[in-house]
């Protein structure tokens, strides 16, 4: 692997088309969210991770986990103390029974959150804002531009309040300081400065638009992304495995009855080819990952 | 072929107190490089936005400017939204978009042309302009050099036969300033694209000129080609514009002997010429004798912004003294606003001494160093403006004191009146001019009653009138027993006003001395009139005294 502290971000699947990557991932979210079951959710939260460590490196699925793993245990332990729903029942905690069917239920489920939740990390470090926007400027032209234009206004801001902050301290108006009621005073000062601020500003940029044409013309969306053979071949692979797992959902391969009692799926032919396929479906990110590392280390 | 052709035109505000438009004729040809000067407020803000359909101001027009021939407000949107292309002053406020490419792209896209057109035509245009290196940074992360860059090629890219130009380059630091307003000659050269420039200095386009236009009051005054421009200046307004024009013209204003130079080499040899078999002595320098009362003093300090970084000051020490005015000056990114700001407490620094009056820094607590102690001007001044009029804002200095409302009216009429800023009082502070702004903040500073005064780039953004002005105040405080230290790139401003100049480099203090010695022993990092006199005449350093030695050679 590559450098551990560097969110890969132009590598493996990164480098793709922003829609194959976003329905990719939307794609595995929808898969981690709707099927119940604990085959898929356990091949979904494995990939998840798996993927997560390609993609975000050790270090920030470390931090992942972190936060997720406490998440599971309270999930999966919420479900039992909560819902008292099953036929076996194991034991009783303060005159509630506890069932085998609820605490297999609890975890199931928290291991769909927590995959979701780790899906979720992936999908921000692949599909980037402009990514987003690149997508959403194909169907919602002007809120593509209004979300462009709010995501440089809020660095400006922020730098602006720095500056506005200090320099006002500098005349002896510091809103870290002094009595409450003054502190108030301090920061509403900040807050008006930069209201009249952003406001001369928006003037300028108004101008700005108008003198480069804006608002005469239908606008076209421009973006820097290609489609070309790759984005093809893989996009084709992800909606068949995308197929599948709706095939899968609506035989209703994908559930598995809990209540009362958990009934063990008869496994055919046609649940293994749905099981190898979300598994190629989870594991694709890092197949992509592993096959370009291995190019590097040819070339090396 | 004439690009623009102004005939009788007029201008009048439907609103508000600006000043109108009369009487203008003048015609720019395809091709020229055109720069548009007056004092500020003398409406040539107002002629250049008439000149762009999309921006021309709300009010009433007389006669009529043609742009190639055609009437310019009768021309269809799309046509002049491309073909004139207006840059403004504000580098910041003038990006749309979050992404460089995005923002280059922004303008084409707005005309609806086709993604395979504005992939090349950008790349072009990002390859010209050396924006390739950060074609995919977010806007946000540039410098202000490069936002300006960004702002003139997303504009390049539309293809603009003439290219308005609003003191593009005010809010930039010199060696920024200086990269942009060549990127614009280059356009000029290389493309044939006409531009119409003002700037608030014009120490660097003046010699790029075909045409200089002087306005005045609304009207033009005088359009001429650079040299006679200067030889006009000169004669007519010694007091007036011709302070705003670069050292090599003024020199040769003083005498008006020979052609006029324009560069520094020009400059050179035009002053060997005048020189000719003459031997001028060189002034003596006189050795620095400097109070002894401390104000501010740094000894062996280091800082780093976090562990294991670079440190940003390395055993930086150095003094000012009571009643000096103090420059440091150094490149770009080389410390010196990290330096005022742990000076004024804005940062924690590692190891070493700084003491403020004779107390040390650390001992200072909450904002008592601003407590009749310090002032820092912020490079921003309209940071410090909060209310609807300047008198109010200024008054508001005294909001936690005991003083009656007769005293301290009173004592913001005493400062407004010393800033020469008293009939702005009524204003909006947004609405005043940079250099008013800026005079405008040191009085409120000043309400403060600070002994030590920090400014960081006081003249950025100001015409030569306002920076003479500025020197004049700043002079009269130090003579006050007040106690200047300025950080700055502006090293004719450093030349003409201080006391003592220090050269940062490296995160410490290289060299100092009297402005005199500092200078003339540079040879790179020195003035204009330095280098222009240097290989003949020793230790001439400001403009005036080039003036003075040329007068003295007649």
């Amino acid at each position: 692997m590559a450098s551990e502290k560097n969110l890969k971000t132009e590598s493996g699947i990164s480098l793709y088309h922003p829609w194959v990557s976003f329905i990719y991932f939307a794609a595995v979210i929808a898969g981690t969210l709707l099927f119940i079951h604990p085959v898929f959710t356990v091949v979904s939260l494995c990939c998840a991770i798996f993927s997560a460590a390609m993609i975000n490196g050790r270090k920030t699925v470390m931090a992942t986990l972190g936060f997720g793993v406490p998440m599971f245990i309270f999930i999966a332990l919420a479900n039992p103390l909560f819902n008292h729903r099953g036929a076996t029942i194991l034991f009783y905690l303060f005159d509630n029974p506890v069932t085998k069917e609820a605490l297999i239920y609890g975890i199931v489920s928290a291991g769909m959150m927590f995959g979701a939740v780790v899906w979720f990390t992936c999908y921000n470090t692949v599909v980037t804002s402009d990514k987003f926007i690149y997508i959403f400027g194909r169907i919602l032209p002007s809120i593509a531009l209004i979300v462009s234009m709010t995501l440089s206004l809020i660095p400006r801001l922020m730098a602006q309040v720095k500056i506005i902050a200090d320099s006002q301290r500098s005349i002896g108006l510091d809103w870290k300081s002094g009595s409450l009621k003054q502190r108030i005073r301090s920061g509403a000062r900040v807050l008006s400065i930069l209201v009249s601020w952003a406001l001369e500003d928006a003037v300028i940029t108004a101008d700005s638009m108008r003198a480069r044409g804006y608002g005469q013309h239908k606008r076209s969306t421009f973006s820097i992304f290609r489609f070309g053979k790759k984005d093809a071949k893989m996009l084709g692979l992800v909606l068949l495995l995308f197929g599948i797992e709706i095939f899968a959902y609506i035989s209703g391969r994908g559930t598995m009855e809990f209540y009362p009692a958990i009934v063990p799926p008869q496994i055919d032919f046609i649940d293994i080819i749905i099981y190898i396929s979300y598994i190629l479906l989870g594991i694709l990110p890092a197949i992509i990952q592993i096959k370009e590392d291995l190019k590097w280390k040819q070339l090396k | 072929m004439e690009a623009v052709k102004v005939k009788n035109f007029g201008f009048d505000y439907a609103v508000g107190n600006e000043t109108a438009l009369r009487d203008i004729n003048f015609t720019v040809n395809e091709g020229e490089f055109i720069v548009v000067c007056g004092p500020s407020g003398c409406g040539k803000s107002t002629l250049l936005k008439s000149l762009k359909p999309q921006l021309k101001p709300f009010g009433t027009t007389r006669g009529s400017i043609e742009f190639y021939g055609e009437d310019i407000y009768s021309l269809p949107e799309e046509k002049t939204a491309g073909e004139i292309g207006f840059v403004m002053q504000n580098p910041d406020a003038q990006i749309v978009t979050d992404k460089v490419w995005h923002e280059l792209a922004f303008g084409l896209e707005n005309l609806g042309v086709a993604t395979p057109v504005i992939r090349s035509r950008v790349a072009e245009m990002a390859n010209y302009f050396g924006i390739h290196n950060w074609f995919r940074k977010k806007t946000a992360e540039l410098s202000g050099g490069q936002k300006q860059l960004l702002n003139l090629a997303s504009i390049m890219l539309m293809q603009p036969k003439l290219l308005i130009l609003d003191e593009p380059s005010s809010q930039l630091d010199p060696i920024a300033a200086r990269e942009f307003l060549e990127n614009v000659r280059k356009i000029n050269l290389e493309l044939g694209t006409t531009i119409i420039i003002t700037e608030h200095n014009l120490e660097e386009v003046y010699g790029y000129a075909d045409k200089v236009m002087l306005m005045e009051d609304g009207s033009i005054k005088k359009y001429l080609p650079p040299q006679e421009m200067a030889q006009y200046l000169a004669t007519e307004e010694p007091d007036g514009m011709y302070k705003a024009l670069p050292t090599p013209a003024r020199m040769y204003g003083s005498v008006l002997k020979g052609e006029c130079p324009l560069s520094i080499v020009e400059g050179r040899s035009w002053f060997s010429r005048l020189v000719d078999e003459k031997h001028p002595e060189s002034p003596v320098l006189t050795e620095e004798e400097r109070p002894e009362e401390k104000v501010l003093d740094i000894s062996e300090v280091w800082f780093q912004y976090e562990k294991g970084a670079d440190p940003v000051l390395r055993d930086l020490s150095f003094s000012v003294r009571k009643g000096e005015i103090c420059s440091v000056l150094g490149g770009n990114g080389a410390g010196k606003t990290t330096m005022l700001s742990v000076v004024s407490q804005k940062r924690k620094y590692n190891m070493g001494k700084i003491k403020v009056n004779g107390k040390e820094l650390s001992k200072y607590k909450g904002i008592e160093l601003f407590e009749h102690n310090m002032a820092v001007l912020p490079q921003n001044p309209q940071s410090l403006f909060v209310f609807e009029t300047l008198r109010r804002d200024l008054e508001e200095v005294f909001a936690n004191t005991k003083l009656t409302k007769a005293e301290i009216e009173e004592r913001v009429l005493s400062t407004a009146k010393k800033m020469q800023i008293d009939f702005l009082l009524d204003r909006h502070p947004y609405d005043l001019s940079g250099g008013e702004m800026q005079k405008a903040a040191l009085a409120k500073i000043l309400l403060l009653e600070p002994k030590l005064l920090l400014l960081d780039e006081p003249t950025k953004g100001m015409d030569a009138l306002s920076k003479e002005n500025m020197g004049n105040i700043l002079r009269e405080l130090a003579s006050e027993g007040k106690t200047v230290l300025m950080v700055t790139h502006d090293i004719e401003f450093c030349a003409k006003y201080s006391d003592h100049c220090m050269l940062f480099f490296d995160g410490y203090i290289v060299s100092e001395g009297t402005p005199k010695k500092f200078f003339s022993e540079n040879s790179f990092y020195t003035t204009a009139a330095s280098r222009m006199t240097r290989h003949l005449v020793q230790n001439i350093i400001t403009c005036e005294e080039g003036e003075k030695l040329c007068r003295s050679l007649l």
